[in-house]
């Protein structure tokens, strides 16, 4: 190709530049939208996951209340309640150190 | 060819220029009427509503915490088959079908709730059916997964969040948080765009509240006096566990309970925290008192003798009888006044003292004073203005003619607890940020002296005898724990003020554990028990299992009885002498400390034989279990100088 054909084809190659330009730029903007709805599903998934924790978290905190766990221990363990009398008391090793 | 490749790419390229001429015409010169367009086209302001804080306990256990929920309104104007709809929701909501069309058949409405927070799998069932002008709007619920417990000191919400009574309402500001508003980008289908997604990872949430109760001492102490209610037909109990040293709350309950989470369904008189809102006359609790004021101005000392009058006491045309109709006391002492609660002996120390001291006295105490705690609707109860008439006088000196909440006197017992300080009572621990995880400490009052240690400890020793065998409060005893207290068994006045109620009282108990350091102040008090109304038959049994729960689950050693003793010096003498905790039914026969020869402990359990071994530095080894058949060393034999001691035990 001789330099007067290529001096005729330069402001074609210039405007296809620009072009290719304007697509790529569109297209990073369609790439940038495409990732903003995945990021959307993400953050709607990992709410999700923090709500389930939450509840994991009453459900934690219901399983280890004390009127529960009162219960469980009765029903499921057949334990009773120490009685006075059933409460060894020892003396306290360290009592002289404390006073 | 070459001129018309010439005049086409001049053709195009004015033209192409004319467009970006025109594009940037319209993007970079301001034109409000555009921007205006755009704004209301692409972007939306999203509201992120703030979580409310979590409240916990001492220990970082959940009291009340925050989950989303959904809310459902309808549209009602663009609902179509509206009867298919509402028999639909009524079904899945569980509402009648009656209120569903209700609230959806008006079609000049524009907007209607159905239903308010409602869990998400029940959202996403209502979704699925994809109908026209029902929508949801996320909002939190509270949840207070105790339920019971608490339930009056906690409080609940109103239906917009908003805190109405409890902590709930004393913290709004601190538990609410404020809601975020964010401006994105939208798509035409007023979905958010790009990278402000990421806002929407957490909600704003408000600060976290740390309490100073101790859940599982709560759920003792409501079960207490639950029980109390239930086995003496009693109208309610209430209950405060302080921490002696700093007035900290560790348990405060009042019987009848409810379950917070169905607050609006309990008549507002359960829901009152009655520990706070409501006064009585609290009856001889007060006397201790009287008493520490009195030896405060030198007027008496534990040793001062009164004469009790038989049993009846004239003031003027009135009579002032003991509260217990068998006692005819002649001269006692202090000690013994307070021991069998004599009001004879009280009035007499109050007129000795004069108005004047008694009522300053009971102020000093921080009666007819609110206590500062951080609750709502705190009130100061009742002590009438001077001048007081003799018979005022004595009577308010056992708890009558005045009233305190039980918050007061708990307060009160905890200065004479503390080394003779009274401070202000108080729940809240500390307010942590959570976005920030910053804390901070609520700054506690100082509080102000009102007995010198010596007194204070004086009135320990004076309490300690109301515990002893033949007193009033002998039934409030803990094992292996001295305990410093003072019964109340008074009258309950009419709700007019004037005059009593017949046969209704309010039995009571204040006191503190250990009495000789003491880490608890716990008052207990049942109103208006049917089956009995004595408070050493009522009220001292719930003080005693109440304060055995709290001094075993902190930990603290019982102490020998007779080791320990309020007065430094007997203190000397008596950690000289060697000690054993035991009672001596139980021992057949005593391990010789000096040469170490091991009793026979055949057919001994293992709880008797760790009384016998007690104070004795042996290492026990066991196999097997039920009573004892063998030992090592045997009977007879001397303990091996490791100290180890082998029980083999066989099931009967």
């Amino acid at each position: 190709m001789s330099s007067n054909e290529i001096r005729i084809l330069k402001p074609v190659i210039s405007v296809t530049l620009i072009i290719l330009t304007l697509f790529g730029v569109v297209f990073l903007q369609m790439e940038e939208r495409r990732l903003g709805y995945s990021l959307l599903k993400l953050t709607r998934s990992y709410r999700q996951v923090l709500e389930n924790k939450k509840n994991k978290e009453i459900l934690l905190a219901k399983a280890t209340r004390p009127q529960w766990v009162e219960k469980m221990a009765a029903s499921r363990f057949t334990l009773k309640k120490a009685d006075a009398s059933q409460i060894i008391m020892l003396s306290n090793p360290f009592e002289d150190s404390e006073q | 060819m070459k001129t018309r490749i010439l005049i086409v790419f001049l053709f195009m390229l004015v033209l192409g220029s004319t467009i970006l001429l025109r594009a940037a015409w319209l993007q970079f010169l301001p034109n409000e009427k555009l921007k205006t367009l755009k704004q209301r086209q692409f972007q939306t302001v999203v509201t992120l509503p703030s979580r409310r804080g979590p409240v916990v306990d001492k220990d970082g256990r959940d009291l009340a915490m925050s989950v989303a929920a959904f809310s459902l309104y309808a549209d009602p104007k663009i609902i179509p088959n509206k009867r298919h709809i509402a028999k639909k929701l009524s079904k899945e909501l569980n509402l009648p079908y009656s209120f569903v069309i209700s609230r959806i058949k008006d079609p000049n409405r524009r907007f209607s709730w159905i239903q308010r927070r409602i869990p998400r799998a029940k959202m996403e069932n209502i979704s699925k059916w994809k109908v026209r002008g029902l929508s949801f709007v996320e909002e939190w619920t509270r949840i207070y997964p105790n339920e019971n417990l608490m339930s009056q000191v906690l409080g609940f919400l109103g239906s917009e969040g908003q805190g109405l009574e409890g902590l709930e309402l004393q913290f709004e500001e601190e538990l609410k948080g404020n809601q975020k508003k964010v401006s994105v980008k939208r798509d035409a289908r007023g979905r958010p765009l790009v990278s402000e997604g990421l806002l929407f990872t957490e909600n704003p949430e408000g600060h976290e509240i740390k309490l100073t109760v101790d859940s599982e001492l709560q759920y003792q102490l409501e079960a207490e006096l639950s029980k109390a209610v239930q086995e003496f037909e009693a109208v309610g109990a209430v209950g405060v566990i302080l921490d002696a040293k700093t007035s900290a709350i560790r348990a405060l309950a009042s019987v009848p309970t409810f379950d917070v989470n169905k607050a609006h369904k309990v008549p507002g008189e359960i829901r009152r925290n009655r520990n706070v809102t409501d006064f009585f006359e609290p009856g001889s609790v007060i006397k201790p008192f009287v008493v520490a004021k009195a030896m405060k101005d030198k007027i008496l000392q534990p040793n001062s003798k009164y004469y009790c009058e038989n049993g009846k006491f004239k003031i003027g045309d009135r009579t002032i009888r003991e509260s217990d109709s068998d006692h005819h006391f002649g001269s006692i002492t202090v000690s013994e006044i307070l021991a069998f609660s004599s009001n004879i002996g009280t009035a007499k120390i109050a007129l000795q003292m004069g108005a004047d001291k008694v009522r300053e006295g009971l102020q000093e105490f921080g009666f007819g004073l609110k206590t500062g705690v951080d609750l709502p609707g705190e009130v100061k109860g009742i002590l009438h203005p001077l001048p007081w008439n003799a018979h005022l006088t004595a009577t308010n000196s056992f708890g009558q003619g005045m009233a305190a909440t039980s918050l007061q006197i708990a307060n009160a017992y905890a200065a004479l607890a503390n080394g003779g300080v009274l401070k202000s009572p108080y729940i809240v621990q500390s307010i942590r940020n959570v976005e920030t995880a910053e804390t901070e400490d609520v700054e506690q009052k100082e509080g102000h002296r009102v007995l010198s240690e010596a007194q204070a400890e004086s009135m320990r020793m004076l309490l300690t005898a109301v515990t002893q065998k033949g007193a009033t409060g002998y039934t409030a005893r803990v094992g292996g724990f001295q305990v410093a207290g003072k019964t109340g068994t008074a009258q309950k006045a009419l709700e007019n003020g004037r005059g009593y109620k017949q046969g209704a009282y309010i039995s009571s108990f204040a006191g503190m554990i250990p009495a000789h350091k003491p880490e608890y102040v716990i008052y207990v008090a049942v109103d208006e028990p049917k089956k009995n109304y004595y408070a050493g038959v009522v009220a001292a049994p719930v003080f005693s299992r109440i304060a055995s729960f709290a001094v075993r689950k902190s930990g603290l050693a019982p102490t020998l009885l007779a080791s320990e003793n309020y007065i430094p010096k007997r203190l000397a003498v008596e950690k000289e002498k060697p000690q054993t905790l035991v009672s001596t039914e139980i021992l057949t026969e005593e391990l010789n400390s000096q040469t170490r020869t091991l009793p026979d402990l055949k057919d001994l359990t293992l709880r008797q034989v760790i009384r016998k071994i007690q104070g004795h530095e042996i290492k026990l080894k066991t196999v097997g279990s039920g009573k004892v058949i063998q030992t090592w060393p045997k009977a007879g034999e001397e303990i091996t100088n490791d100290g180890t001691l082998i029980l083999y035990l066989k099931e009967e």
